[in-house]
């Protein structure tokens, strides 16, 4: 049977999914709210993990912890799998859940997935979409970042809940069982903001956060030295890539966040959150133009010295601009 | 976010879906909406994908030459690197390293060839044979 589910267009696959899973339930919370209450604002550089031989930068935090923080912040009980070790199981459970009309969000690598568009076959394991409704053995499936509701099959399905790779799946899915309506709103923004300031600020491992992004940006000045040019605009459009294009909604969730801002500024009629909200927006602009700048010349790699040291300093205002935005949050979240 | 109502990627090699962008503007009003990467995101994006390209061509010249084995073309193909390879057909990384050498690869035995044609997603023939 297919539930009355809802599918609404996102930008981003887990803020998506926790949104929609929630206004199913009656709990209208927006895809920016499911964001800043479920802390999704991150940053990680980790020089010493190879992408296809580029460093990896990361903007997400770990998979379904978004959703997981904002409903235990609203107060919803909800039903976390984390892995199964039969595929039949999480596919009998799946089965059963939609039997009773709860639809379900899945953790799915993107290389499988049949419906998706040629370049987003990716060997990428940070995926979720929700199953909600199966008919003659062809599960209902809504991708959040895709305009319409899509169609798979069993074995389909199958193979992508348990993707194999990096950090893989294994069938990991999340139900919400219960809703409070009415929740305490102010203090699940507060406590989002809380979560984020000690990410960006006070994490204790060097890589994360702003202090990850000053060094990244000190090592991209080094690039060009130490480097031959090909790697070097590689490792830069591995980055630009992270940046603009997998579903981040631009400018690595900072416009996503800088709404958050002001929709709970909005809400709670505060004027720090306001204030931040237009800076949060201004950092989105820069990391735009960082994007952008380095579009112009990877191409013909003749990138010089000061090329990389123009975009090292982008990445530098915004570590302290972002710096000053957390530290007025710290204030606030106390 | 700069977005264009109209498809913009005339390359066949792309699917053509609408994204759904926030931007931020001037007057402090941030926005939702929905369309392709404008023209600005477009010439980066594309700009990577013509890099991979590239090294998916190389990839595809050093098979011919004889010098690396199939694998390293379908491993470029994939985007993926040796590690990551190593996870997808559950092969130990230091074989799979050793599987780009032609000598290596011709003496695969069947089992192994198709853990990587099932990693590919492509038969065995398709494995042996770079177009």
């Amino acid at each position: 049977m297919i539930s009355d589910y809802k599918h609404n267009f996102s930008s981003h696959c887990e803020t998506g999914v926790t949104s929609d899973l929630l206004r199913h339930k009656g709990l209208d919370i927006s895809e920016p709210m499911a964001m800043g209450i479920g802390s999704g604002i991150f940053f990680s550089y980790l020089p010493f993990i190879k992408m296809q031989g580029a460093p990896m930068v990361g903007f997400r935090t770990t998979p379904t912890k978004i959703f997981k923080l904002t409903t235990q912040r609203l107060g919803v009980k909800t039903t976390v799998v984390k892995k199964f070790r039969d595929q039949l199981e999480a596919m009998d459970l799946l089965d059963r859940n939609l039997k009773n009309g709860i639809p379900t969000g899945c953790q799915v690598g993107c290389y499988h997935l049949t419906y998706l568009p040629p370049e987003m076959h990716v060997h990428y394991n940070f995926h979720n979409v929700v199953v909600f409704g199966k008919e003659d053995g062809i599960y209902h499936v809504a991708e959040p970042v895709l305009e319409d509701t899509q169609i798979l099959t069993y074995k389909d399905l199958l193979r992508v809940r348990f993707a194999k790779g990096m950090f893989e799946p294994k069938g990991k899915m999340y139900y919400i069982e219960s809703v409070t309506l009415n929740p305490d709103i102010k203090k699940a923004i507060l406590a989002g903001i809380k979560t984020s300031v000690k990410n960006m600020l006070k994490h204790p491992i060097p890589f994360v956060g702003v202090r990850g992004m000053r060094m990244l940006g000190r090592d991209i000045k080094k690039w060009p030295k130490k480097l031959p040019a090909n790697q070097a605009s590689f490792n830069l459009i591995q980055l630009v890539r992270t940046v603009e294009e997998f579903g981040t909604g631009g400018a690595a969730f900072r416009f996503i966040y800088g709404s958050f801002l002001k929709e709970a500024g909005e809400k709670l009629n505060h004027d720090t959150l306001l204030e931040t909200s237009i800076e949060m927006g201004e950092t989105g602009n820069l990391w735009r133009e960082f994007s952008i700048r380095s579009g112009r010349f990877v191409k013909t790699r003749n990138g010089s010295q000061d090329d990389y040291s123009l975009l090292a300093d982008i990445i530098l205002e915004c570590a302290a601009k972002e710096e000053k935005i957390f530290n007025k949050l710290d204030k606030i979240s106390k | 976010m700069e977005t264009n109502s109209d498809p913009v990627y005339t390359d066949k090699r792309h699917g053509q879906y609408r994204e759904l962008f926030y931007n931020y503007d001037k007057t402090g009003q941030f926005e939702k909406s929905v369309g392709f990467h404008g023209e600005t995101d477009r010439v980066t994006l594309q700009q990577a994908w013509d890099l991979f390209h590239e090294r998916i061509e190389e990839a595809r010249g050093k098979v011919h030459a004889g010098k690396v084995s199939p694998i390293v073309y379908y491993m470029e193909k994939n985007l993926v690197d040796p590690l990551n390879l190593s996870m997808l057909a559950g092969i130990s990384l230091w074989k799979v390293k050793r599987h780009f050498k032609p000598r290596v690869f011709k003496r695969l035995s069947e089992k192994t060839l198709k853990k990587y044609a099932e990693a590919f997603n492509i038969s065995i023939e398709e494995l042996k044979n770079v177009e």
